[in-house]
């Protein structure tokens, strides 16, 4: 799938090797540049329910609002938030309290959560939004980081510098988060725009590829494979491999252009690709 | 002292302090904790402090006592426990609860994601902090330009987990390119609050320069610190 600038992306999900129900949701719109990985939680199916209705709220509203030739920009939310910020947080807000409300009105989906990230890319920026532990990673010229902050126990422990990365990553309490959609009524929303430049590669994915995989294993996958397909299917089976004791999730989008640079292979690639 | 939260679905109606060894529930006025709903038996449940502990004890109710989701018959609570009657839930709180083993306590059965109340995150920094005193807060970054702003913005506090300096007009610092034709790459240079604090990422190999030397890669930003980019000039502070 591309977008209207030609970032190609791709999604899949897989519900790992030991839990039998998938409570991930992803969802891309093409058209948009919408990405969104959600990781629900809650008994029953419920977590399901929770992730779903994430990301089919979000992708509808962004549908309503920005499909076509609309741009509509909604009033109030967080103050000094570019114009696609103060979108993506109103939908993201917007997800929330629709899982909320789900989970009062249904004594089957009380307490019902979910984790979310959501982008909206084109080939010059992204902008992301982000409640919980799923994370979104920016690789560019082979090195890969994280711009998205776990709202996790160990995350909150790790930015406070009291236990390093490498001890998050063995703690046993990597399961708390400190934000979720559908938790309360009102969510505090993470957004934040980036640059992108040409060769640059989006990851969105839920815990079940970074409790499996370490980030060094993603940055080799992501610079071994070109296609976004190639690289979401490649992390889900190495995920697998590593385990998969949660489910997994990966939606990736790659800026066109940056391949090779000025390497020979890159410019007959260029002179012949298009 | 140790309370009880009682909650109808989410909301939380009545704050009750444990005040005494032993806590009735029922629909029947002679409880002490009475909820007038038909699905409560007269005498539903019993809370209990033994000693340091705490207890539920079911009074062999109609529709049965929940601890967490599972039908007990008595069982001890942990602090933030859930005991289920009907529709009704009460939340133990537990003020002094054993320092460690707390956080353990939180790491639910099997591998299954929970969310932290504010009230229980709150308790947890609380604690944290007071744990690790030589760490304190981290220090907020801010860039005072110094010279070649683009707009009357002066200074610049380095908020987000990455702030971006270039030409592009989609960055959150923008500068002023040199040279004849004034260009300047769209994204320069980055900076990213991390533990050991704010490090300037060349995304531009070689064209910052802090302190006069050309940077590629990444830098550790010290106080005072002059970021040259183009044109522009800035300077990175601590403050806090």
């Amino acid at each position: 799938m591309r977008t209207k600038d030609s970032v190609e992306i791709a999604g899949a999900t897989d519900p790992g090797i030991v839990r039998k129900n998938n409570e991930d949701n992803f969802a891309v719109d093409p058209d948009l540049g919408l990405l969104i990985v959600a990781d629900g939680m809650g008994g029953h199916n419920s977590g399901e329910v929770a992730s779903d209705l994430a990301a089919k709220t979000i992708v509808d509203f962004a549908r309503k609002m920005l499909g076509g030739d609309k741009n509509i920009v909604p009033e109030g939310g967080t103050r000094g938030l570019s114009v696609r910020g103060a979108q993506l947080e109103y939908f993201v807000k917007t997800a929330n309290t629709m899982i909320y409300e789900k989970g009062r009105a249904f004594p089957k989906d009380a307490g019902m959560g979910t984790t979310v990230v959501a982008a909206i890319v084109d080939a010059k920026g992204l902008t992301v939004a982000h409640v919980g532990d799923s994370r979104l990673y920016l690789w560019r010229k082979g090195e890969l980081s994280q711009l998205t902050e776990d709202h996790s126990l160990v995350g909150e422990q790790v930015k406070r510098g009291q236990i390093s990365a490498d001890q998050a990553a063995r703690s046993n309490l990597q399961n708390i988060l400190t934000r979720a959609l559908g938790a309360e009524a009102e969510v505090v929303v993470d957004v934040a725009d980036h640059p992108l430049l040409p060769g640059d590669l989006v990851l969105l994915v839920s815990d079940g590829v970074n409790k499996m995989v370490t980030d060094a294993e993603i940055a080799a996958i992501v610079a071994s494979e070109r296609e976004p397909s190639r690289v979401v299917d490649a992390l889900i089976a190495r995920s697998r491999a590593g385990g998969g004791v949660d489910n997994i999730t990966v939606v990736a989008a790659r800026v066109p252009g940056g391949e090779g640079g000025s390497g020979v292979g890159g410019l007959v690639r260029r002179l012949l690709g298009r | 002292m140790p309370k009880l939260l009682l909650k109808f679905n989410a909301a939380v109606i009545k704050e009750i302090p444990w005040d005494k060894d032993a806590i009735t529930v029922g629909r029947k006025p002679d409880n002490d904790i009475v909820i007038d709903n038909p699905a409560i038996s007269g005498h539903h449940c019993k809370l209990v402090k033994q000693g340091a502990g705490f207890f539920v004890e079911d009074l062999e109710s109609t529709n049965g006592t929940f601890l967490n989701e599972k039908r007990v018959k008595t069982s001890g609570l942990k602090h933030h426990d859930v005991v289920g009657v009907a529709k009704h839930a009460l939340v133990f709180v537990d003020d002094n609860p054993p320092p460690v083993p707390a956080a353990e306590a939180a790491a639910p059965a099997g591998d299954a994601t929970m969310v932290l109340t504010p009230q229980k995150q709150a308790e947890l920094a609380a604690a944290s902090t007071a744990a690790s005193k030589p760490e304190g807060p981290q220090k907020a970054g801010w860039l005072r330009i110094l010279k070649g702003a683009v707009d009357a913005t002066v200074e610049v506090e380095l908020k987000g987990m990455s702030t971006y300096i270039g030409k592009s007009d989609r960055v959150q610092i923008q500068i002023k390119g040199s040279g004849l034709f004034g260009s300047a790459p769209e994204v320069a240079a980055s900076i990213h609050r991390k533990p050991e604090g704010f490090v300037l990422v060349a995304v531009a190999d070689g064209y910052p320069v802090v302190n006069g030397n050309k940077v590629s890669g990444s830098t550790l930003l010290k106080e005072g610190d002059i970021i040259d980019c183009g044109a522009t000039t800035m300077q990175f502070e601590l403050r806090g």
